[in-house]
């Protein structure tokens, strides 16, 4: 750790792009950290509803101008990136480190992992009684206005008879010897027709589909996206653990007493933390500004949220109205550079320590 | 190889029809049904329709389509007032079994058969259809892979080779830039530019050319297409190339740091003769993934440039249907894009398997 | 150097496709959003398609755009309506000139023909049946084979134009082996289930049920001025004039056929088409964004070859209140609402001012049914406080509370619309900061399409806002406003009414002359003015520009705000 610290600050004090891109990035935190309590002239939802499509640096009370219904663009664009930051940081972070724990497993241990018949069967159980309580029952209970309390039971029950089937259950089933064989346990086939089917239902189909139940809101949306980007990460680690797994070296850290878990952390982890981390800050680009093209496709946000894509599809009611696309698109383009440099240098550094 | 190839393609089929069967039914839980908006009464200054009239035509329609058959085989009792106020007998699931009449079974019969059914709103085979639509997609889609990928590779290894470097300085800023616009402001860019008499009148607007009766020779109608596909396809080739340049400059930069690149280079290879044997191959291995699981993401990329471009295509078909609920349609193209998904992973292991021999051996 | 040669070939292969299409000049081009789903004029269901089968087949009356006004078409004169007892009956003669498109005549045996395909169990009619349902029989006249009479039930101001509204099939070319002919309509009228077994019956589902009577060119030919000449799907349809078309022979201004070629091409979005406009590559374009167009009002290229019109259109954008739940069950309430909303800036920030506030549901521009008495709610807090404190709310810190069956309940607000409709978010946003004024909170919620339907049809919303489209041809509210359409699954979705209304909307069904209808029409206005539940905002003013080589292009505010069939080249 006091490694890598020394390390950053070598790169601090002799690269000057990168002491660059750092305090922009810090700024940005500290800025977005401090936007309650700063005193700023508006709200992001404030209309001025006598200046509308203000062109930039026109007037001193807008500096950059304003929006369709006279939403200040500037405290938009702050408030735009606390919102924005947020979401991609935690979509992309959730879904990378999902995609990367199935995509690496599934690779490492291929087809070929044993795993005792029992264990097995509870499995397959557990995962149709969570389906029939846990997930049938409760939309039977949104869908057709039912009691919560009904609800409430099934979850109740679901859980206990999960309890039932570990604890229970499975103790029991241990003793019978046709139970206790093992199988071998298709991780990577069945890892792989999951992201082909996750994949092949395009985005745009879900989103409707959820649209259909219940308006969009922010959450909705981040567990939409976390559903649907987890694959990208998933597969490159799959693919570099499959490349990987043909090493000599892999077979010498086995043979030196390795447990699989190592392996694939010291071994493993490193080589696909290069396309990994190009793919999350690719993510985060293109979360940022994701609303403009939902609401481009007629899938409504909720329109109280302020965010660049918001901000950024005004230019659909006036295409002149160049400040809402420059302004949102260039704090955009700039925040991508630093995320861009800043990773480059850091990665830099972790493959010259792997060197050593 | 060609027998890992057949054992692939044929254990592809089960999985397939599994997928399909999924996505049958998953289709189904989309709320509302096809011609819902029977029973909404235009709402003017007289009346159309009583409510009774309305129903019953509603009736007919799902009558007509077969939508008012249950799902699939075996169907679990739906929760009502009854069975949830007293006593607790929800608890249980209630399964009924519904017998070959269902829509799953007649979906499935006509699909062995060949048929994807009949569109629901014009009674036109869904086969025909999608063909139509997808012929226009596929040509937009693989030309602007085409050229993103060879304009990415180029940039790429001109970006590790020599002065790469100070190129470097320039085209990475640049593409990050390109990549902030949001797609569909690109595309309206691309028109105000070059399809605007204002700015430059270089290429038509919209559609994919107008109906010009005399010479209607399948060469001449092709080559009049032509300039009708230039900013659409300059538009994904644009909105595809950071990323994908991106991970291939780093993954190119990853290799060539590599101690067997070292190797190369001391045995007095040139620079360019390094990265084309050595690297390159290494390199592609991210970059076929990626190109993979592109595949469905440019058909949503699709629906934009369809939209604003007013070319007929998969996208907007899809986009459509789902709104009409035209399920036959929904079914179809999602089926359709998983076969193309699931041959593109066939194609992306067998390239993996030429790229890296090592990866040849683990025939699964 | 060399690398310059690969470049310079790009930049000339580049250029060489600038070449812009050459127009034929007798040739209209006009825009559809959306491709037709189908153009079975027995079954259509969306605007495109009813705007191509309009240009393929005639009804028996039509609305003529250069007035406004009901004229016969198939029809010979205007029908005669005689009430008799519980029903009502319908006279119709039709044209003698009037020929299908093989020169046979058209008779009452193709009236009789299209109501039993409008009413057909099995056959793709769904669209379309409920609106004939209430046509019972058909009475042939024995000497004229161009006389017939509809036998209706009951009476409502909209049959004449409803018995008018449907197209005229041709028998010879949908069922050429007569398989219908031997049915009696009113067996149609009757319980269907036994019709359903019917052979014949089911022999022509088979065959009408295809694709073909969907988007041929070769079966979708009926009597109006033109085939069906290719269908593009999702680009273009191309329609093209009949050689020897019947209407040319009779002069009657309303029955037109002008162009040789009509081409209706689809594009979704509006940047290509008001580029397309600027190109000459479209000759009408319409509902055209606000800004935009004041946009081409200075550009004077454009002007140079399009003449640009607003007229006064029948859409409007009306609020709608929940008058079901406790919170709103009271006028004050609902008045202060109305004092709430900001209709001026609406009218400025979202439609540029091209829109007229109302006082009512009847359009300003009907000057002889509009309320002058009346002045449209303006924006009003201290009106708005008034009211809610006479209401019996209470202002506190955080908002305003009433006491309602024993618990306080805190006057909050969701407001839904549909999604996707930037005029109606705007209007809600705005909304949303003129109620935070008297800190009323308001939650704004875009709902899916069908979502919104549903929940409007189920009475699940408190707020909310929706577009209405009229007319000047029957002024029948009891859909939208009478009681009994009140329930789950009716068309009053407010629940606006109550027994004085209710009386009020029949007697205006039954007004005999025009001046007792528009004292009604007036006092109607007042009650859902001082009522406010059913609030209409502006009546829209529509956007279009049309080129200048064309003449007698009958612009008017129905829709499709101009007749593409009558458009006639000027020298």
């Amino acid at each position: 750790m006091r490694v890598l610290l020394n390390n950053v600050i070598h790169l601090w004090q002799t690269r000057w792009a990168f002491k660059l891109t750092l305090i922009y990035l810090l700024g940005l935190i500290l800025f977005i950290l401090l936007l309650p309590v700063m005193p700023l002239a508006y709200t992001p939802n404030q209309m001025d509803l006598q200046h509308t499509f203000l062109e930039p640096f026109v007037s001193t009370a807008h500096l950059f101008g304003t929006d369709q219904l006279g939403r200040d663009v500037l405290v938009n664009i702050l408030y735009g990136a606390r919102n924005g930051l947020a979401i991609a940081f935690i979509v992309m972070l959730l879904s990378t480190i999902v995609g990367t724990t199935i995509g690496a497993v599934a690779g490492y241990f291929g087809n070929t992992y044993k795993i005792s018949r029992s264990l097995l069967l509870v499995i397959i159980a557990t995962v149709a009684i969570i389906a029939y309580y846990g997930l049938y029952l409760p939309m039977q209970v949104k869908l057709q206005d039912l009691p919560v309390r009904v609800g409430y039971t099934s979850a109740i029950v679901g859980v206990a008879i999960s309890f039932i089937l570990w604890f229970a259950v499975r103790p029991l089933l241990r003793r019978a010897s046709f139970l206790n064989k093992h199988v071998s346990f298709p991780a990577d086939a069945l890892t792989l027709r999951t992201i082909e089917l996750v994949t092949s239902l395009p985005k745009l189909l879900i989103l409707i589909s959820v649209a259909a139940f219940a308006p969009p809101s922010v959450f909705i949306l981040c567990v939409i996206f976390i559903f649907t980007y987890w694959t990208t990460p998933a597969r490159l680690a799959r693919a570099e653990m499959l490349r990987i797994k043909q090493l000599p070296y892999m077979e010498a850290a086995l043979s030196l007493g390795l447990k699989h878990r190592q392996i694939i952390l010291t071994q493993g982890l490193p080589n696909i933390i290069s396309p990994v981390v190009v793919n999350f800050i690719f993510g985060v680009g293109s979360l940022l500004a994701i609303e403009s093209t939902l609401s481009f496709l007629g899938i409504g946000l909720p329109p109280t949220f302020p965010s660049w894509g918001r901000t950024i599809s005004g230019i659909r009611s006036d295409l002149s109205a160049w400040w809402l696309v420059v302004f949102p698109g260039g704090f955009l383009a700039i925040t991508l550079l630093a995320l861009h440099i800043c990773s480059f240098y850091l990665l830099q550094l972790t493959q010259e320590k792997r060197k050593v | 190889m060609l027998r890992y190839l057949f054992k692939r393609l044929l254990l592809a089929i089960p999985v397939l029809w599994v997928m399909v069967s999924v996505i049958f039914i998953l289709s189904r839980i989309l709320p509302g049904t096809f011609g819902e908006q029977i029973l909404l009464a235009d709402e003017g200054f007289y009346g159309n329709g009583a409510k009774q009239e309305r129903a019953l035509a509603y009736q007919q329609l799902l009558e007509r389509t077969n939508q008012q058959l249950p799902v699939f085989y075996v169907g679990l009792t739906p929760l009502s007032e009854s069975n949830t106020s007293q006593n607790y007998s929800y608890l249980l699931p209630q399964f009924t079994w519904h017998g070959a009449q269902n829509q799953y079974h007649l979906w499935v019969s006509a699909l062995l058969t060949g048929s994807l059914g009949e569109s629901f709103a014009s009674a036109r085979p869904v086969n025909a259809m999608i063909g139509e639509a997808a012929a226009n997609t596929f040509w937009i889609l693989s030309i602007s892979m085409v050229l993103t990928m060879l304009l990415a590779l180029v940039l790429g290894t001109s970006m590790v080779l020599g002065k790469g470097i100070r190129l470097r300085r320039i085209i990475l800023p640049a593409l990050i830039v390109l990549d902030s616009f949001p797609f569909f402001v690109l595309c309206l860019l691309m028109l105000l530019l070059f399809a605007n008499p204002d700015m430059l009148q270089l290429f038509p607007a919209f559609g994919l050319g107008f109906l010009a009766p005399g010479h209607e020779s399948g060469f001449l109608q092709t080559l009049q297409q032509f300039p009708y596909f230039v900013l659409p396809i300059l538009c994904l080739v644009l909105a595809n190339l950071p990323y994908l340049t991106n991970q291939f400059y780093t993954s190119l930069a990853g290799t060539m740091q590599a101690e067997y690149i070292r190797t190369a280079h001391a045995k007095g290879l040139t620079p360019f003769q390094v990265v084309t044997h050595h690297a390159l191959r290494n390199a592609l291995l991210p970059v076929i993934t990626i190109l993979s699981d592109m595949i469905p993401a440019l058909v949503a990329g699709a629906v934009v440039i369809e939209v604003i471009f007013a070319i007929p295509g998969i996208g907007r078909l899809l986009v459509t249907s789902v709104l009409a609920r035209d399920f036959p349609v929904i079914v179809g193209i999602v089926v359709v894009i998983a076969l193309v998904k699931m041959l593109s992973h066939v194609v992306a292991d067998i390239c993996y398997a030429l790229v890296d021999p090592r990866i040849k051996q683990d025939a699964r | 150097m060399r690398k310059i040669y690969p470049f310079l070939y790009c930049f000339f292969l580049f250029f060489s496709f600038c070449s812009q299409p050459q127009r034929q000049p007798d040739e209209v081009r006009v825009r559809l959003t959306s491709d037709p789903q189908t153009l079975n004029p027995a079954n259509y269901s969306d605007p495109s398609g009813l705007r191509v089968i309009n240009l393929l087949f005639n009804s028996l009356l039509g609305v003529d755009l250069a007035d406004n006004e009901l004229k016969p078409v198939l029809a010979e004169s205007m029908p005669l309506i005689e009430q008799k007892g519980a029903t009502t009956h319908i006279t119709y003669e039709l044209r003698e000139a009037a020929k299908w498109t093989n020169g046979s005549a058209i008779t009452s045996d193709d009236i009789a023909f299209t109501l039993k395909v409008l009413k057909a169990p099995l056959v793709q009619n769904e669209q379309i049946k409920p609106q004939v349902a209430f046509i019972r029989d058909l009475i042939l006249d024995e000497e004229n084979n161009r006389k017939f009479t509809f036998v209706c039930e009951g009476f409502t101001p909209e049959m004449e134009l409803l018995s008018g509204d449907f197209f005229i099939l041709p028998a010879y070319l949908f069922d050429p082996e007569n398989l219908l002919k031997s049915i009696p309509v009113a067996a149609f009228s009757d319980s269907l289930s036994k019709l359903e077994n019917n052979k014949n019956i089911k022999a022509f589902a088979a065959r009408f049920n295809t694709a073909a009577f969907n988007n041929s060119g070769q079966q979708l030919q009926g009597s109006a001025g033109y085939v069906l000449e290719k269908w593009a799907p999702g680009q273009y349809l191309t329609l093209k004039q009949k050689d020897d078309w019947w209407g040319k022979s009779i002069n009657v201004p309303h029955l037109t056929a002008n162009p040789k070629r009509i081409t209706l091409q689809v594009i979704p979005e509006n940047t290509p088409a008001l580029l397309a406009l600027k190109n000459r590559q479209l000759d009408v374009l319409e509902d055209i964004p606000a800004r935009e167009f004041d946009q081409l009002k200075t550009n004077k290229a454009l002007l140079k070859d399009y003449t640009l019109f607003t007229p006064a259109s029948y859409g409007s954008v009306y609020v709608g209140l929940n008058s079901r739940l406790p919170k709103f069950s009271d006028k004050e309430t609902r008045q202060a609402i109305a004092h709430l909303l900001d209709v001026a800036n609406y009218i400025k920030i979202t439609q540029q001012q091209y829109a007229t506030p109302t006082v009512g549901i009847i359009p300003p521009n009907l000057k002889e049914y509009y309320n002058t008495d009346l002045k449209p709610y303006a924006f009003n807090l201290v009106k708005a406080k008034a009211l809610l404190t006479k209401a019996g709310w209470q202002q506190r810190q955080s908002g305003w509370f009433r006491n309602v069956n024993g618990t306080v309940q805190q006057l909050t607000i969701k407001l839904s619309y549909k999604a996707s409709n930037t005029v109606l978010e705007a209007t809600a946003l705005i909304f949303q900061e003129s109620a935070a004024k008297l800190t009323i909170p308001v939650e704004v919620e875009a709902q899916e399409g069908n979502l919104f339907n549903t929940n409007c049809r189920e009475h699940n919303f408190e707020m909310m806002l929706r577009t209405l489209n009229g007319n000047p041809f029957a002024f029948n509210f009891e859909p939208l406003l009478h009681t009994s359409h009140a329930e789950k699954g009716g068309t009053n979705y407010t629940g606006f009414g109550n027994a004085e209304s209710d009386a009020l909307l029949q007697q205006i069904n039954k007004a005999g002359t025009k001046a007792e209808k528009a004292r009604l029409l007036k006092e109607l206005q007042a009650v859902m003015y001082s009522e406010a539940t059913f609030i209409p905002l502006y009546y829209l003013k529509e956007r279009l520009a049309i080129h200048k080589r064309f003449g007698n292009t009958k612009v008017s505010g129905l829709k499709p705000y101009y007749d593409v069939s009558a458009f006639l080249l000027q020298k």
